[in-house]
């Protein structure tokens, strides 16, 4: 009887011990962890920081909406079209983004542009026109593009595919410009906790606040909202604005009533109608508020 | 033996004296923590406890599980500071002789201050939501309320938790609305201040919650009487608003004990330097939490960014080294909106809450001044966070000081 006890009071015992060195394992981890947490949490922020100012988030959010665009606007089946040839679409985009024809493009943009200037030409300026090398081989190469164009416009028209395998060997263009190397963001440098170097907001000038207020000042602002300004309101008035001045931080009416003196009803006959505000405003002060 | 006397066990003094326990050297220093009764109180959940989302015994832990060994709990409660003899006296009348000495004593609401309030009607129409015994009281009429006019007010500035308000008519609106009675009940804020939202930021964020969810402001409302039997609130300059359900936030005050100490103002609010934390007027006296009068918000979050600025402190001033550690205001605080989602604010002293994401830039998870179901989680998962990890005086991987990263500007 006694030596069941017993063995089940040493289970029981042992129970105790491997859940006490569990729980003293947890403690450790969470001891253990929390520098790392912070550190990890540090340079979190300062690598999400630099993302935010570099704009990749507002991006992130504007490639969404054009693939948002894109799915609402096409059908399934444009967008299937659109990926089956999308081998022939970038190469025709690679084309036409080369840089030798960019430049043709450029330049006749170019000419376009200074189309305004240009005289009527009548019959006799086309003949000396043509003797230009340049304009020869202009219409040389239109002449070529127009050709292309009928040729397609056949072949669409006698219901041909209009997809076109694309081209396979070489091709008489220069090679694609190579993608420029990876940037990589450089990784935060900090050893344990780095500090988010965010300098402190320069201390912005308290709005409400009247740097040149004076006692006369006080008196202005008063007749302007309608109170006449009397001794016994240049007494809560100047207590108001020390007490800002002091603590940074506008009294509301309970305050005022408490450090000034002057009671709460009367307070309210002195400054009808939001004494919190009217006060603050005569005394130069921002007006009091909550955190939100 | 030197001797570290920290009054008050609530959430900034447990955290402070599982702080200290590890860093004063147990053969140089007596820590004792003193406060008056044995519960420690999760008091965010106050606010949803009338709308069922708690019950009582979820928001209570004793007070002693969370204090450290190393550190003598005392809850017979203090009745008075003498700062200059450097005692405090007990209630059981025993005096303790300190040579620092850190005030953690809080804020309470004093309700029998405003003319009425307690009176007729009190705890039947009018109630307030800022006790255990309130908050329950609270939701037990909210169980068969037939609806009718339910006027929110707050009495005057500071209270704890200003956010709780607007968070309670949200959660109103919404509890009202699941119930399908909405349109029996017409919602009114009444506040001293000039609008639900003083901040330009925030009130052109979610100045249309209020609209959208008919919940009518009256502003400047500086609450001077209640009658209870007329069911009408009065202000000081003599406007009326009736009510059929009067959710109060009364006056608050410091603890009464520090009323003849000479360290507190006319609200019994702590002297305290905005910065260093410690006492203006003496300099072995620091103080933290809601019983200061820092002009920044009561909440947790302030406790716990305080404690971290306020630890080195300590520890330099014991070595007559000048206080370098500075606390900013800063403040971190969810937003219940209803429906199952929250807002989050971030701010500070010199910084309102602005919009952004926290703590990741551009990630969150959390949304900072906007609408989202993550807020809500964060601020129901925090309870874990406050009696595993808070309490405990864990450090977080969130700076004390406001962090500008992730705002928008």
């Amino acid at each position: 009887m006694e030596t069941t006890m017993t063995n089940k009071l040493d289970l029981v015992l042992e129970q105790l011990a491997r859940i006490e060195a569990r729980q003293e394992a947890v403690e450790e981890f969470i001891e253990e962890m929390t520098p790392v947490a912070t550190a990890m949490m540090g340079a979190g922020i300062t690598t999400f920081a630099d993302f935010e100012q570099r704009g990749y988030f507002e991006f992130a959010k504007e490639i969404l909406r054009a693939v948002d665009i894109v799915i609402t606007t096409y059908s399934i089946d444009e967008v299937r079209f659109f990926t089956d040839n999308a081998v022939l679409i970038l190469d025709t985009v690679r084309n036409i983004t080369q840089p030798d024809v960019l430049n043709l493009i450029d330049e006749a943009a170019d000419a376009v542009h200074d189309a305004g200037d240009a005289k009527p030409v009548g019959a006799w300026g086309m003949f000396q026109a043509t003797k230009d090398d340049d304009v020869r081989k202009g219409m040389s190469v239109a002449l070529e593009i127009v050709r292309q164009v009928g040729r397609a416009a056949s072949k669409m028209q006698s219901g041909e595919s209009p997809i076109r395998k694309p081209r396979t060997g070489p091709s008489h263009r220069p090679a694609a410009p190579q993608p420029a190397a990876p940037v990589t963001p450089t990784a935060p440098t900090a050893q344990g906790a780095p500090t988010v170097t965010q300098a402190t907001p320069a201390k912005a000038p308290d709005p409400g606040f009247l740097n040149d207020w004076t006692v006369e000042k006080a008196a202005e602002i008063a007749a302007s909202i309608g109170i006449e300004f009397t001794p016994e309101h240049k007494t809560v008035i100047e207590w108001a604005r020390a007490d800002y001045i002091e603590r940074k931080s506008s009294p509301n009416v309970r305050r005022i009533t408490k450090g000034s003196g002057c009671d709460t009803r009367t307070l309210y006959q002195l400054f009808p109608g939001g004494p919190g505000k009217k006060v603050a405003r005569i005394a130069g002060i921002p007006k009091p508020g909550g955190c939100i | 033996m030197k001797q570290l006397v920290i009054l008050g066990a609530g959430t900034a003094g447990t955290m402070m004296a599982n702080k200290l326990v590890k860093v004063l050297s147990p053969r140089e220093w007596r820590i004792t923590l003193v406060d008056r009764d044995t519960d420690h109180i999760y008091q965010p959940g106050l606010l949803l406890l009338p709308f069922g989302t708690y019950r009582k015994a979820d928001l209570v832990q004793p007070r002693k599980r969370f204090v450290p060994s190393g550190v003598e709990l005392n809850l017979g409660g203090f009745s008075h500071v003498d700062p200059e003899a450097q005692t405090v006296r007990l209630e059981d009348g025993s005096t303790l002789k300190y040579d620092l000495l850190l005030l953690a004593t809080g804020t309470r609401i004093v309700p029998e201050e405003t003319e009425g309030l307690t009176g007729a009607g009190w705890q039947k129409t009018a109630f307030d939501f800022y006790t255990l015994d309130g908050s329950a009281a609270l939701a037990k009429k909210l169980e068969d309320w037939p609806g009718g006019r339910l006027v929110l007010n707050i009495a005057e500035m500071p209270i704890k938790c200003p956010v709780a308000p607007l968070e309670f008519v949200f959660l109103a609106d919404a509890f009202f609305t699941k119930r399908g009675m909405r349109d029996k009940v017409e919602i009114v804020f009444a506040t001293p201040l000039d609008g639900a939202f003083t901040k330009p930021r925030a009130a052109a964020k979610l100045g249309h919650l209020l609209v959208e969810r008919k919940i009518n402001v009256v502003a400047e409302f500086g609450l001077d009487t209640v009658d209870g039997e007329r069911k009408v609130i009065r202000s000081y300059d003599g406007r009326e608003e009736n009510y059929d359900l009067l959710v109060t936030v009364p006056l608050h005050r410091g603890s009464a004990a520090l009323d003849d100490s000479n360290l507190v103002d006319d609200s019994g609010f702590i002297e305290t330097d905005r910065n260093t934390l410690q006492s203006r007027k003496y300099p072995n006296i620091f103080a933290l939490g809601d019983a200061t009068d820092l002009p920044t918000s009561k909440a947790g979050s302030v406790a716990h960014f305080q404690s971290e600025v306020l630890l080195p402190n300590i520890l330099s001033f014991l070595d007559d080294k000048p206080l370098a550690a500075s606390f900013d205001g800063h403040a971190n605080c969810f937003v219940e909106t209803g429906y199952g989602k929250g807002l989050l604010l971030d701010f500070s002293y010199d910084v309102e809450p602005l919009p952004g994401r926290f703590p990741l830039p551009g990630i969150g998870p959390f949304t900072l001044l906007e609408e989202s179901y993550v807020n809500h989680w964060g601020k129901l998962g925090f309870k874990w966070v406050y009696w595993n990890l808070l309490l405990r005086g864990k450090e977080l991987p969130i700076d004390h000081n406001l962090v500008l990263a992730g705002k928008w500007r």
